[in-house]
């Protein structure tokens, strides 16, 4: 911010019905660029209703008000004594703000090139829907959640996926490809924030992109959990987490020792529920048949670096140290960020959980016969070799219970890995830890 | 709601008066089974946000009640019956005014305080309006710290004078008469009320009129302290000071880290933050999706998404609805 605080304030008084009875010059000149004149209503609202408010509730307010001026921002610091008929004002700050920030979309809002549009409010809800978009619609689906909405009518993929994320972040949307599902037709789609919600451009592509021999079902209606069941599982089991916690914690009063441990146990019980549904949703889309991964251009220096960053406080708890491969070590690879950062995330996360505390995890990184490779290295006590397949099978746990964990992290991590045309697979050390290996295509 | 069934028999309108309880009765079990069996909230209140909240509201009435009436009533508001039935403790913007107090409390524990600067760095400043507001910020906490009797200095002047008269009306009710004295007492709280000395609204000054960039302020609630940290925030997104507190508290660290991107926080300050409010309530798959998307959160983006809940936020606490 720029300007400062003045040195005489500038005041002016309001009257009960918002006319501006007088005021020093800087005040009027402000009304006037406004469009108000001196004893005509104030023309600047956000005075004004303050004005008003204090004559109404007769107290005393100081608050600070943006108005926009015909050239500028400005944040203002205003004093306001009322009395029955009028309120005196007192302007004891003039800042000029350096830039508009809150202008909604920095680009031009999209001009409505094409027929076939759907746009939601700001919340997401479908409000209007012209042409070929709206093929298929009922009346009842206006006002629905867009999201969900998009979901039940296009076929599911990283394509929609991608919309759906970048039209919950009202982000731009460029040429993103969609398959209905009632009829097999492929849509190009592009869309972006628009005043007052979010739009989509629906462009047809003539042919569609495989023969339709008749309606098929959606491959996302068959994601029973991760769209439908998980949400659902989620609330219930997020309330018995915080009410068991409520209740371990005594903060209703101190209970019975054993029934405070009963219900910490309770909420470590739901918490690793609630990680197994999580578990399972990723379980379901990594099994779909279509499931694919993106290809970014990523650096696996920088994600162990994240990883690092990130479970750092879970080891210090440990007294175990993560090391991290050198800043000025970098090994690009093409693989999805999110997706590899899940995996290291997953090692890392087990390597802390089954490492004797105040011991060493090594995150390294090389390139290797045209391949990147990120390995994970712990000094616990190794996989034996009978089980190092066997680990990365479903549900398999190696007779062990009660640790959190699900039996479905390397599963899914090695189902990410191979979805990227990757590998995930562990020997031991030499020291008798064991190291985990995730392999990457680097072009 | 809680039906009285003490109707004495000589009571000759008893018929009339169990009738009409339970005729209204109907229409307030009809609206608490559907909030049950459809919850609107993905996360469910707790029974210690539920207990933490009444237990605020029920100081808060009684508090203005014993300014109004110069006596503390000592077990429970005396105007507490008549203020539930009436259904204005249920309001929308005073019940988030409590849980926005909640959440300060909860976020204010998540700082040692014994490393807090707060607003000290600036009591001796040469801009006295810097150095006043700095006194009054640390003045509010301490009062804060000190405890009860005296909540209601921490309300808005919108809500403290709706409050005020609403408890002046239930008083009048309950005695059954005018009280000039009461309401000569309410005028006089309203009067000499200033919203300037609670802590928002010192240390959404000390933004103000200090030089320091807000986005070190925001940066640092570990230095600074909550109120300055939150002032700061709001300061850069126009949201409400309230707005922000309930933000960081949310059962997600998501809207947060929204919020820090749209002020241009730095990744490594962004994390540090989160880890402060939040500690151990982050889960691996939480810290992955703020891994994966903070840095390519845009700072517009981030603010036009703020936007929208600004308005979502103005649009529920006046009409009590999810828009």
């Amino acid at each position: 911010m720029s300007g400062a605080q003045l040195i005489n304030p500038i005041s002016g008084e309001v009257d009960a019905d918002g006319r501006l009875v007088s005021a020093d010059d800087a005040l009027v000149r402000l009304n006037e660029r406004a469009g108000g004149r001196k004893n005509e209503l104030l023309a600047v609202p956000a005075i004004k209703t303050l004005a008003l408010l204090a004559i109404k509730l007769q107290m005393k307010l100081s608050r600070a008000v943006r108005v926009a001026d015909d050239a500028e921002h400005l944040e203002l610091w205003i004093e306001i004594d009322p009395t029955p008929d009028k309120a005196r004002l007192s302007i004891i700050s003039w800042r000029v703000l350096p830039e508009v920030r809150r202008t909604g979309s920095t680009s031009a809002p999209a001009p409505i090139v094409h027929e076939n549009v759907m746009k939601f409010d700001p919340v997401g809800r479908l409000v209007r829907a012209t042409g070929d978009a709206s093929h298929g619609l009922m009346p009842s689906d206006f006002g629905r959640d867009g999201r969900a909405l998009l979901a039940s009518v296009f076929e599911g993929g990283a394509a929609l996926d991608s919309l759906l994320s970048s039209m919950s972040a009202s982000i731009a949307v460029t040429s993103c490809s969609l398959t209905r599902v009632s009829d097999g037709l492929v849509f190009h789609v592009n869309g972006g924030s628009v005043a007052n919600g979010f739009e989509l451009q629906f462009e047809r592509v003539e042919e569609p992109s495989t023969p339709i021999a008749a309606p098929k079902e959606s491959v996302a209606a068959g994601a029973l959990f991760g769209k439908n069941l998980a949400p659902v599982l989620r609330q219930p089991l997020g309330r018995i987490i915080a009410n068991a916690e409520t209740i371990g914690s005594e903060l209703q009063g101190p209970i019975r020792e054993n029934y405070a441990l009963y219900a910490r146990d309770i909420a470590n019980a739901a918490r690793h529920l609630s990680a197994l549904v999580d578990d399972l949703g990723d379980l379901e889309a990594v099994e779909r048949p279509d499931f694919k991964a993106a290809r970014d251009n990523i650096e696996l220096g920088d994600v162990a670096r994240r990883v690092a960053g990130l479970l750092a406080l879970k080891a210090a708890d440990h007294r175990i140290s993560v090391h991290t491969p050198p800043e000025d070590m970098l090994v690009p690879a093409v693989a999805e960020f999110r997706r590899t950062l899940q995996i290291i995330l997953n090692l890392v996360n087990n390597a802390i959980r089954y490492s004797p505390d105040g011991t060493n995890i090594f995150i390294d990184i090389a390139t290797v016969d045209a391949e990147a490779v990120i390995s994970v290295r712990d000094q616990g006590k190794g996989i034996d070799p009978a089980d190092r397949e066997k680990i990365f099978e479903k549900f398999e746990r190696l007779g062990r219970s009660g640790d959190g964990g699900s039996g479905l992290g390397l599963y899914i991590s090695r189902r990410l890995a191979r979805a990227m045309g990757g590998e995930l697979h562990v020997e031991n050390a030499e020291d008798g830890g064991a190291i985990f290996t995730l392999r990457l295509p680097n072009s | 709601m809680e039906i009285p069934l003490d109707h004495g028999v000589d009571d000759i309108n008893v018929l009339m008066k169990v009738g009409a309880e339970h005729a209204h009765d109907i229409d307030a079990l009809c609206t608490d089974i559907a909030s049950v069996i459809f919850p609107t909230a993905v996360n469910p209140p707790t029974e210690a946000t539920i207990s933490a909240v009444s237990a605020k509201l029920i100081q808060l009435v009684s508090d203005l009640e014993a300014r109004l009436l110069s006596k503390r009533n000592p077990h429970f508001p005396l105007t507490w019956d008549i203020l539930s039935k009436s259904g204005f403790l249920r309001e929308p913007d005073l019940i988030d005014f409590i849980l926005a107090r909640v959440a300060e409390d909860r976020l204010g524990a998540c700082i040692a305080q014994d490393k807090v600067k707060s607003a000290s760095a600036y009591l001796d400043h040469q801009n006295g309006i810097l150095a006043d507001a700095a006194q009054t910020l640390l003045a509010a906490e301490s009062l804060h710290r000190s405890g009860a009797g005296n909540t209601y200095l921490g309300l808005t002047s919108e809500l403290l004078y709706k409050l005020t008269w609403q408890i002046v009306a239930a008083i009048e009710i309950g005695e059954g008469a005018r009280q000039p004295a009461i309401i000569a007492s309410a005028k006089s709280l309203l009067s000499s009320f200033c919203e300037a000395d609670r802590a928002q609204d010192a240390a959404r000054k000390i933004v103000h009129f200090s030089d320091d960039p807000t986005h070190t302020l925001v940066g640092n609630p570990e230095i600074y302290g909550l109120h300055l940290h939150v002032a700061a925030l709001s300061a850069d997104l126009e949201l409400d000071h309230d707005h922000i507190l309930r933000l960081i508290d949310a059962s997600s660290s998501a809207p947060y880290a929204v919020m820090l991107a749209a002020c241009g926080v730095s990744k490594t300050h962004a994390l540090k933050n989160i880890f402060l409010f939040r500690g151990d309530l982050i889960t691996p798959r939480e810290a992955g999706i703020f891994e994966s998307g903070y840095s390519n959160l845009q700072a517009d983006e981030a603010l036009t998404q703020i936007g929208y809940w600004a308005s979502a936020r103005a649009q529920f606490l006046s009409g009590g609805k999810l828009p």
